[in-house]
C-alpha cells in the first residue's frame, strides 16, 4: 500500500515536470519552426508537412535584404562600449564599497541600488528631452551613456559582492610590497576575474535585449536589434518569417553565454542578493 | 588607506549616475509642474502648479492602467510562485545537484534569455487567429477559438499568460537555489521528530525560504511595474484600453501624445507607488530575518 502511494506521487511529480518542460519549450520550438517556414506561415499542425517545407529563405532574406547587419553593428558597438565603461568604473566603486566601512558609504550603496526601482519609462521622458537638448538623439553616444547609467548599479553591487569574498590580508600584503593603494586595487582585479567576466556578460545581455530606451532614443542611424526587429511591421503587414529568424538570431548568443554563466546565473539575476 | 582614495574610486560612477539618472529625475519633477508639449517645443513652458497631478488623478484611464498592473501582480505572481515553488521542490527532492538539474536550468533559462520585445512578438504570432499555435491546437481539439488579443474581456488574461510563461522560470530558478542552500540540520531534526511532508514544508522549509521568496517577490513586482515591451508588441494596450499597463499608459501620454509635463507628473505618482510597495516588502524581509 505504502509503495503504491509513493509510486503515484513520483508519477505525478514526473508528469508535472514533463508538462512544465513542454509548456516552457513549445513557444521556443514554434519560433524556430516559424523561422524555417516560408513567410512564417504554418497552416497546419502536421509534423510531416512542417518538416517537408523547411527552408532557410527567411534567414537569407534577413541577411541579404534587411538592415540587420547595421542593427547588429550598432548593438555590438553600443553594448560593447557601455559594458566596458560599466565594468571598469563599477569595479572601482564596488571595491570602495566593499573595503571602506562608513555610514555614508553604506547609504550611498543603497542609493545606487534604489535607482533600479525607477521604471525605465519614467526615466526615458526627461532623458529624451535632455538628449534633444544635447543633440544626442539617434547617436551611439546617447545610448552608450544611458545604458552605462542604467546598468552601473548592477555592476557595482556584483563586484562589491565578489570583492567581499577576498580576504583583506591579500591587499595588505600588496601594500607591504610597496604598491600604492591604486596599484593594490589593480592587482586585486585578477582575483575576481570570473566574477568580472560574469558581470560583463550580464551587462552586455541586458543592453542586447533592451527595447524601450533604444526605441525612443533612436530614429535610423543608431537602431539596435530589438528595435530593428519591431520595424518589420512597417513594410507589408508583418514579416513573420524574418522576424522569427531575427528572434532566433538574437536568442542564440544569449543562450550560449548563459549556459557558460551557470555558476553565477542566480547571483546575476538577483543583483547578488541570492548567492550560490 | 585614506578615505580620499575611496572617494576617488567612487567618483566616476557617481558622476555618471548623477548626470543620467538623478538629474533627469529632478528635471522630471520640474517638468511635472509645467505645461510642456513636444509637438510645440518652441512655446515657452508655463508653470501650472499642481494642474498635471490633478489631471492625472482625475483620469479614469490612469486608474484602470494601475489596476491592470495590480491585477497582473495579484494573479500572475500568485500563479508564478505556486508553479515555481512546486517545480523547485520537486526538482530539489528528485534530482539534487546532478546533470539533469543543470539541463533543466538551461531549458528554463530560455524564456528569460529571450528579449522581452521578442517574447511579445512571438506570443502575438502564437495567439494569431487561424495561423497561431494556440488556434491550431484549439482547432485540432475541436474547440472554438477565442479572440485572445481582440476580446477586451480576455485580452488582459492573455497578456498575463505571456508574463507567466516568461517569468515563472525566473521564480523557479531563484527558489531552486533557495532550496539548494537549505541547511540539513533542521530538516533532519524534523524528520527525527516524525514530521509529515506537509508539516516539514510549513514549519521548516517555508520560514527558512522566506528571505529568498521575498527577494524574488520584490524583483518580480518591480519588473511588472516596468512591464512595457511585451504590451507594445502584443496589443498596443488594446482593444480599447483593456491591456494598458501603467508603463504603457505613461508611454502613451508622454511619447505618443508628447504631453511631457502631464506624463512627468503621472510618472512621479508611479514612482511614489513603487517606493511604498518596495518599502512594505523590505519591512517583510526584515521581519523574516529576525
Amino acid at each position: 500500500m505504502m509503495l503504491k502511494s509513493t509510486h503515484i506521487t513520483s508519477f505525478v511529480e514526473y508528469l508535472t515536470l514533463l508538462i512544465g518542460t513542454i509548456w516552457v519549450v513549445s513557444p521556443i520550438v514554434w519560433l524556430i519552426l516559424q523561422s524555417l517556414t516560408l513567410r512564417g506561415y504554418i497552416l497546419e499542425l502536421s509534423l510531416e508537412k512542417i518538416l517537408s517545407s523547411l527552408t532557410f529563405q527567411n534567414y537569407a532574406l534577413l541577411f541579404l535584404e534587411s538592415s540587420i547587419l547595421r542593427y547588429l553593428r550598432n548593438s555590438l558597438l553600443i553594448n560593447g562600449l557601455s559594458t566596458l565603461i560599466v565594468v571598469i568604473i563599477g569595479a572601482m566603486a564596488g571595491y570602495a564599497f566593499s573595503r571602506y566601512q562608513s555610514k555614508l558609504f553604506e547609504n550611498l550603496k543603497f542609493w545606487y541600488l534604489s535607482t533600479q526601482m525607477i521604471p525605465p519609462i519614467c526615466a526615458v521622458l526627461p532623458v529624451f528631452v535632455m538628449m534633444i537638448a544635447l543633440d544626442l538623439v539617434d547617436t551611439h553616444q546617447g545610448l552608450i551613456w544611458v545604458y552605462t547609467a542604467t546598468n552601473l548599479p548592477f555592476a557595482v553591487w556584483m563586484s562589491a559582492g565578489f570583492f567581499e569574498g577576498i580576504p583583506k590580508e591579500i591587499e595588505e600584503a600588496f601594500l607591504v610590497d610597496g604598491c600604492t593603494p591604486f596599484q593594490a586595487f589593480l592587482r586585486m582585479l585578477p582575483l575576481i576575474k570570473g566574477g568580472l567576466a560574469a558581470t560583463s556578460v550580464f551587462t552586455f545581455l541586458m543592453g542586447w535585449n533592451e527595447f524601450l530606451f533604444a526605441f525612443i532614443l533612436t530614429r535610423f542611424e543608431a537602431i539596435t536589434l530589438p528595435v530593428g526587429l519591431s520595424q518589420f511591421k512597417t513594410i507589408v503587414g508583418l514579416e513573420w518569417g524574418e522576424m522569427a529568424a531575427m528572434g532566433v538570431f538574437m536568442l542564440v548568443p544569449v543562450i550560449v553565454l548563459s549556459a557558460i554563466l551557470q555558476k553565477h546565473l542566480i547571483r546575476g539575476l538577483t543583483f547578488g542578493a541570492v548567492k550560490e | 588607506m585614506k578615505p580620499r582614495f575611496f572617494f576617488l574610486l567612487i567618483l566616476p560612477s557617481f558622476v555618471v549616475l548623477i548626470s543620467f539618472m538623478i538629474f533627469p529625475m529632478i528635471y522630471s519633477w520640474y517638468l511635472s509642474f509645467h505645461d510642456y508639449n513636444l509637438y510645440t517645443p518652441n512655446r515657452p513652458m508655463v508653470f501650472t502648479g499642481f494642474d498635471n497631478f490633478r489631471q492625472t488623478l482625475s483620469d479614469p484611464i490612469f486608474y484602470s492602467s494601475l489596476s491592470n498592473t495590480l491585477i497582473m501582480m495579484l494573479f500572475g505572481l500568485s500563479i508564478e510562485f505556486i508553479i515555481g515553488f512546486s517545480f523547485a521542490s520537486i526538482l530539489y527532492s528528485r534530482l539534487k545537484q546532478g546533470r539533469l538539474s543543470s539541463f533543466f536550468r538551461t531549458i528554463f533559462m530560455t524564456p528569460i534569455a529571450l528579449a522581452p520585445v521578442v517574447v511579445g512578438w512571438l506570443w502575438r504570432f502564437m495567439y494569431w487567429p487561424k495561423l497561431g499555435l494556440i488556434d491550431l491546437l484549439t482547432e485540432a481539439m475541436g474547440l472554438r477559438s477565442l479572440g485572445w488579443l481582440t476580446d477586451p474581456a480576455i485580452a488582459l488574461v492573455s497578456v498575463t499568460i505571456v508574463d507567466i510563461w516568461e517569468w515563472t522560470p525566473f521564480v523557479f530558478l531563484i527558489l531552486l537555489s533557495g532550496f539548494q542552500a537549505l541547511p540539513e540540520a533542521p530538516l533532519e531534526a524534523a524528520e527525527v521528530e516524525g514530521a509529515s511532508k506537509i508539516q516539514k514544508m510549513r514549519y521548516v522549509v517555508l520560514p527558512l525560504m522566506r528571505p529568498v521568496i521575498i527577494i524574488a517577490l520584490i524583483f518580480r513586482s518591480i519588473q511588472l511595474v516596468k512591464f512595457f515591451d511585451q504590451v507594445y508588441a502584443l496589443t498596443h494596450g488594446g482593444p480599447g484600453f483593456s491591456t494598458y499597463t501603467i508603463s504603457y499608459y505613461l508611454y502613451q501620454i508622454g511619447l505618443f501624445r508628447f504631453e511631457i509635463g502631464l506624463a512627468s507628473a503621472a510618472s512621479q505618482l508611479v514612482n511614489i507607488i513603487v517606493i511604498i510597495l518596495v518599502l512594505i516588502m523590505i519591512r517583510m524581509l526584515r521581519a523574516g530575518l529576525q
